[in-house]
């Protein structure tokens, strides 16, 4: 049974008008017309008004809409456990992805390599990656893309929380 | 999902930022380079070719691409002789140097790619390989 409709029955129980109901409550009618039509639920302080004017427990009262209330956050917190699994194997998918992605592209290359250097009677490479005399303002560089990388990172996932 | 591409994208173009800026400020002294020698025959000719077959940023790399022949086997090239070279003041991306020679009688032949870096040459060696007279591979 939900609060509107034990408030109506212990009402008509203890022969109360919605006005005397309101009197005796401290509130307006109106209130208890809202409370009895389920529009609203009375505050902690006005519950507990409720349940001595009856003489009722309080949980009693709110039993049922204290199940309603429990199941809806139950509910919701499924609902986002669910969306966090959903996004950790997209996440999970994508990185997997990117490692497949990254050997078949490495396997093609080595591959178009190979018969290219199969075409021809010898073939020798070499990487070259050297880096110049003025090494600090690179390293100076570096650190500098790193922390714009980072601080773009922070206020992207600070825009998602507050999303 | 999108602000993570857009993320990457900003992550990408800062590291592209100083990629190119770690080439500019070098002038030439900082290199991203792959670089290969190969050696072909046929039809009496022997080509040797060098081609810089990626890069990053604007290097700047004089190369020499070097043909040598000998009608024995030697292990150092200093005791071969030249028989072709093309120098090429800043091989680019892609860009392909070749150096022909004829295979005469036939012999070792020897393709050998010098470039320089931070004022320093270096060089590729290819290994030696025997032509006959048609430059067919033996």
């Amino acid at each position: 049974m939900t609060f509107r409709e034990q408030l109506i029955i212990l009402r008509d129980k203890h022969k109360l008008s919605q006005q005397e109901l309101a009197d005796k409550l401290d509130v307006s009618r109106q209130t208890v017309c809202r409370w009895e039509a389920g529009k609203s639920l009375p505050s902690l302080n006005q519950l507990g008004n409720i349940c001595k004017a009856f003489e009722i427990d309080p949980n009693a009262l709110l039993g049922e809409e204290n199940r309603n209330l429990s199941d809806s956050g139950e509910a919701e917190s499924k609902k986002r456990a669910a969306a966090l699994e959903k996004k950790k194997a997209i996440a999970s998918v994508a990185c997997i992805g990117a490692a497949i992605l990254a050997a078949i592209v490495g396997l093609a290359v080595t591959i178009v390599y190979a018969v290219k250097d199969a075409l021809y009677d010898t073939s020798v490479s070499v990487w070259i990656i050297a880096v110049p005399q003025n090494t600090p303002m690179i390293i100076l560089s570096a650190l500098l893309a790193v922390f714009i990388s980072v601080l773009a990172i922070v206020l992207i996932l600070m825009l998602r929380k507050r999303r | 999902m999108k602000r993570a591409r857009a993320a990457l994208i900003c992550i990408a173009a800062v590291c592209l930022f100083v990629l190119s800026s770690c080439s500019e400020c070098g002038k030439g002294e900082s290199a991203f380079v792959f670089l290969s020698v190969r050696l072909k025959g046929g039809d009496g000719i022997i080509t040797a070719y060098a081609q810089n077959e990626f890069a990053i940023g604007s290097n700047h790399i004089p190369v020499t691409l070097e043909l040598y022949f000998s009608e024995e086997k030697k292990s150092d090239v200093r005791d071969m002789e030249v028989a072709a070279s093309v120098y090429d003041d800043d091989l680019d991306i892609f860009e392909k140097l070749e150096a022909l020679s004829d295979a005469g009688n036939g012999g070792y032949f020897c393709a050998v790619l010098r470039y320089e870096l931070n004022g320093e040459t270096r060089f590729l060696q290819s290994e030696s390989v025997y032509y006959d007279d048609g430059g067919n591979r033996r």
